[in-house]
Order: structure tokens, then sequence, then C-alpha cells
């Protein structure tokens, strides 16, 4: 799997601060951002649209085929749950290949790409996202015969007085990488189940200001989940740090036959950490 | 109206006389105080609350949510809490003067939250000593730039005007008793309870305690600062001291009960979180699966308490996450 996510580290600083200068010295500028009004001219998804999707167009996704869900008012900016669910209609030969989730006014703008194998369903995902400002977030589905349809929804969240940190950074890196995973429901042959994905991560997004140390605590984040059951891929994830800290992804798979649900992690630092639970069949 | 050490180093008794000069100063300050006029309440004897507005904060009620108080003893005063602003402060001292020409000899600040220090500079402009406790001013100090930014953009430049993050005079540890005012006041200290530093001034002479963000009457508790065990071990604690009635951080004045139900409202939060983390409930389903009907006329329920659910769900999924491997998972 390659993809290249644009707009991260210093580029995405760049563009970051030219949009807050734009809000903040450019009523016009400032206006659009708090708008839910015309996603389209957003500048941001006009950049993500170009390098990611090479200028293909990109349809509206019909009613009911790609739901993006996430509270209008965020109640925590740090971490809001955002889920993007997919319905083909039953017949239809194709299935998702890949759930892309942007955020246009976040630092770094392509949150997650969430690449999904054949036969296991309506592909869906929930992640957790820090949410910067007022900002229009999409979802992008691309199906395996190449067509794309987008989501989109207004989301209004802000830091305003911020929950103190309080956390013992020599106990959160002995943890680092520590995982749960969790599978509910039985299993039966051809039934979706949901799967949890829970990483003990501090996604650091190199931009936090310590408050009590005041500095800047580096870049750290999980960049990639590779989930395989009975040694076939379920889901490939490739994230960065717009997701929340200890990133936690829920999705569904169909198990054929018993196996061993397995994680693989790998970290912006090269870490790499490995979880698995095994799936035995319902007790008749 | 600049806030300067000079004018704090040489402490001026507030008078009324004072404050009409510093009014007349601030022409743009008088529509303000028109459209919020703070009456002060006595709630026992020489005690007085001055009472927020209920609700969120938003423009129209210029974030004015907190309670505020004073105790008047023969020697002076000694005032909790200072309200949303500069002109707030300034609004709560008008207050006090309506009340009693006795100097305000220091103030209280009872948490590190908008509602409650931001009128500070008002308190030293008049050479009023602003307490608090250590922990919570240092939170203040790491926290409070960012939520005067949020703020200045939410209730406008001119409300916020003067503005700003305060820096105490006094800094304490521990709880300890203040006889400035010719009236013991017992001045708590309860650890991390709604939020580091948390503290309360306790009128012994009448038994009123002025609560902070320890208590709330009939709003839901923000437990976003906070630790749920030590905070109810605080309310807890409360059962040793001689109390009579209460002014909680929002909301009306009330007797002991206000413990009781502050007890209630966290034990049940916790349990219901608890429980949709064992159902393993996905986060964006938790503020509506976390109704607790019981508190549903509180104040701030559709706002606070979903915020709550989602925050205390976050924290036990935390522990979950590093407690040891269970059956089944491992890692």
């Amino acid at each position: 799997m390659n993809i290249t996510l644009p707009n991260r580290g210093l580029k995405g600083l760049a563009q970051r601060t030219a949009v807050l200068l734009a809000a903040l010295f450019v009523s016009t500028a400032q206006a659009q951002l708090k708008s839910p009004d015309n996603p389209e001219a957003s500048p941001n998804w006009q950049k993500v649209k170009a390098s990611l999707f090479k200028g293909r167009s990109i349809a509206a996704a019909p009613v009911g085929m790609l739901e993006l869900e996430a509270p209008q008012r965020a109640a925590d900016a740090a971490v809001v749950p955002v889920a993007m669910r997919t319905h083909l209609a039953a017949g239809d030969s194709r299935y998702v290949k890949r759930l892309t989730l942007v955020i246009d006014s976040n630092p770094s703008v392509v949150a997650a790409v969430f690449e999904f194998t054949p036969g296991n369903g309506n592909a869906e995902i929930e992640t957790r996202v820090r949410i910067d400002e007022y900002t229009h977030v999409r979802a992008i589905a691309e199906l395996s015969d190449g067509q794309l349809f987008m989501s989109t929804r207004f989301i209004k969240a802000s830091g305003g007085c911020s929950a103190p940190a309080g956390k013992d950074p020599a106990e959160a890196l002995a943890n680092l990488g520590k995982m749960r995973l969790r599978v509910d429901g039985e299993w039966r042959p051809g039934q979706p189940l949901l799967a949890q994905v829970m990483i003990n991560h501090p996604n650091h997004s190199g931009m936090a200001l310590n408050q009590l140390t005041r500095h800047v605590t580096p870049v750290h984040f999980v960049r990639q989940v590779n989930v395989s059951y009975a040694g076939k891929p379920v889901m490939a994830a490739e994230l960065d740090f717009s997701i929340s800290e200890n990133p936690n992804l829920r999705f569904r798979f169909v198990p054929r036959g018993p196996g061993e649900l397995k994680v693989e992690v790998l970290d912006s630092q090269e870490r790499r950490f490995e979880s698995a639970l095994v799936l035995a069949p319902a007790a008749s | 109206m600049p806030v300067t050490r000079s004018s704090r180093s040489t402490p001026q008794p507030f008078t009324r006389r004072g404050l009409l000069l510093a009014a007349a100063g601030l022409p743009w300050a008088s529509t303000v105080w028109a459209q919020t006029p703070v009456q002060a309440l006595e709630v026992e004897e020489g005690v007085y609350m001055l009472q927020g507005l209920t609700g969120e904060l938003t423009s129209a009620n210029l974030g004015r949510i907190g309670n505020a108080g004073f105790i008047v003893g023969r020697q002076g005063v000694m005032a909790i809490d200072t309200g949303t602003s500069f002109l707030h402060g300034q609004a709560l001292l008008a207050a006090i003067a309506q009340v009693t020409p006795r100097p305000v000899r220091q103030v209280l600040l009872t948490q590190a939250r908008q509602e409650f220090i931001f009128g500070a500079a008002a308190y030293q402009a008049r050479g009023i000593e602003v307490h608090m406790q250590r922990s919570a001013a240092a939170l203040m100090a790491a926290r409070c730039e960012t939520c005067l930014k949020t703020l200045r953009a939410e209730l406008g430049e001119e409300a916020m005007r003067g503005t700003v993050v305060p820096k105490p005079d006094v800094l304490f540890d521990n709880t300890h008793v203040l006889d400035t005012i010719g009236r013991p006041v017992l001045v708590s200290h309860h650890g991390l309870a709604n939020g580091p530093g948390s503290a309360s001034a306790l009128d012994t002479r009448t038994g009123t305690l002025f609560a902070g963000g320890l208590l709330e009457n009939r709003r839901i508790p923000d437990v976003q600062d906070g630790d749920m065990a030590q905070w109810r071990q605080a309310i807890s604690a409360l059962r040793t001291l001689n109390i009579e009635t209460i002014v909680p951080g929002h909301g009306k004045v009330g007797g002991r009960e206000v413990a009781v139900g502050n007890d209630r409202y966290l034990a049940q939060l916790e349990a219901r979180c608890a429980a949709l983390l064992k159902a393993g409930t996905a986060l964006s389903a938790v503020p509506d699966a976390a109704e607790l009907p019981e508190f549903s006329r509180w104040d701030q329920y559709d706002n606070i308490h979903r915020r709550n659910a989602s925050v205390v769900f976050l924290r036990l999924e935390r522990q979950q996450l590093l407690a040891p491997a269970e059956q089944g998972a491992r890692s």
C-alpha cells in the first residue's frame, strides 16, 4: 500500500499559519471559515483534492451509501468521535476499497486513510479525532471500480478552557503501544463482527505546548495499523496526529472460520507493537 | 483602566465614592453594568451571596454565570470569587459597596475557572489581596490565557476590556483560618477534588460554606478538571465541619442537601459510564446512552452532563487499557 499523505510536518505547519493569519486579519476569510457554506470552496480541500485524488471527479454520495457521523458541536475538541459507514446495494459486485477522512482546518488535513479487503461486508470505521477549529470534515469512499464518493459535515469544536495535562511522561512511555482488542458478539459463519482496537499512545502532534514544562512535545504518533484475521488482511489504516491520543478504531469484519485477529502497529519513531486475539466458534 | 503594580502597592480602602469616580472614568462600562446589575443577597447574618445567572456562557449573559459572595466582619470584608471579567469584578465590588462601607481586605479565588477568576484585576486595582491555592494558581497560569482569548472572541472586546489572567498576591498550600476582618473564616484546601487546588471558605460563626467548584446546586458539576474519587472524598469530609448553609459555585443557596445531591450525581455518572464501557459502547453513543433522568432538570444537563459522560468514559477506558491484560487479550 503506497499512499502519500500531503501536508505533513513543516508544510502542514506553514499552511496552518497561513490559514490562521487569514482568519485573524481578513474578515471575509474568517466568515468563510466559521460558516458551513460552500464546502467545495475550502482552500485546504482544493489542495488535498489535487494532490491525493489527482483531480479525479468525486461525486456526492447518494443517500445511505456513505454516512459520515460526527457530533455537530464537539464536547471535547481533543476527542471527537467520527464514524464512516458505507452501504452498497445487495448484488453490487463492487466493494469499498478505501475510506479517506479529511479535516479541512486541521494542521494535518488528511487524518486517516483506511484500506479494506473484499468479503468483509460493508466497510465501516469509527475513530476519534482532534479538531482544531470550526471545520468541514469529509469522508471519501473509493470503490473497487475506482469511483469516488464523498460525504461532508461541518463541525464546531474549539479548545476553550482545556483540561490540565496531568500525565506522567515516564509512565506513558512505559505503557507505550500497549493494546486492547475486543470483539463483540459470537463468531458465526458469514456474520460480521464488531472489532475494537485500542492503542495506548500519546499521538503527539508536535504542536502542543506542555502546560507545565512550557516545551513543545515532539511529534510522535501512530502512523500505521494493520489488521489481519487468520493470516489474511482485513483492514489497514494509515493515520496521523489528527487522530486523538490513545488511537481507537472500531470496524467490522467477517471471520471465515476460527482464527486469530492480529493487529500490528507502527509509530512515527519506527516502533512496532503487536497484539492478537483468538476467536473460537460460539459454543452451541 | 490599567492595572499597575503601583496602584496595588498602595492599598486604598474601597469606598463607594472611589467606585463612582472609577465609573465616571469608564463611560463604556456603565452600559454593561446597567444590563446586569448585581444584587447582594444576605444568606446569613453578615454573609452575602452575589448570585450568577443560569445557563451556559453566552454574550447575552456576558458569561456572568458563577456565584460570588462576601463576609462582612467588624474590621472589613472578605470576598469570595471575582466574576468573569474586569467589569464583572467591578460590578461585584459595587454590590458589596451597596451593603457596607467597610474595606474589602482580601478575595479568595476558589478554582481556576473563568467565571470565578477574571474579575480579580478589579479587586487588585483597589489594593485587595487575591488569595489562591498554589495548584489552582498553577493551572490558571498554564491555561487561562487561552480561556481569556476564547472569552474575548465570544463576549467581545468591550465586555472583556481590562481583563487579564490574575496573578494572586498570596499563594497558600493548606487549610488555614483567616482572621483579618474580625470574624474567623476557615479557608479549606480540598486537594484535587473538582479541580487542582480546590478551595472553599467557611464562615464559622454562621456555618455558611462558600463551596466554590466543590458543590453545585441543581446544576451539573463539571468533571473535566477533577478526580471523581477524591472529589467524593472531599464532599464526604465536609461532614466533619459545622455547615448550615451552602453557597454553591453555581445555582441557589441551599442547605446540606446540596452536598448530597452532588455526591449522588458523581456516583451515578461514574456507575453509568463504567456500565457503558463494559458493554463496549462507542464513544459517539456515550452522551445519549448516559442519560440520568434524576438530574435531567439540573442546569446544563444537555451540555455539561453529555461532556462529563464522555470525559468519564474516556478515563475509565484509559484505566482499563493500562490495567493488566485480561483473559483473551494479550499484547
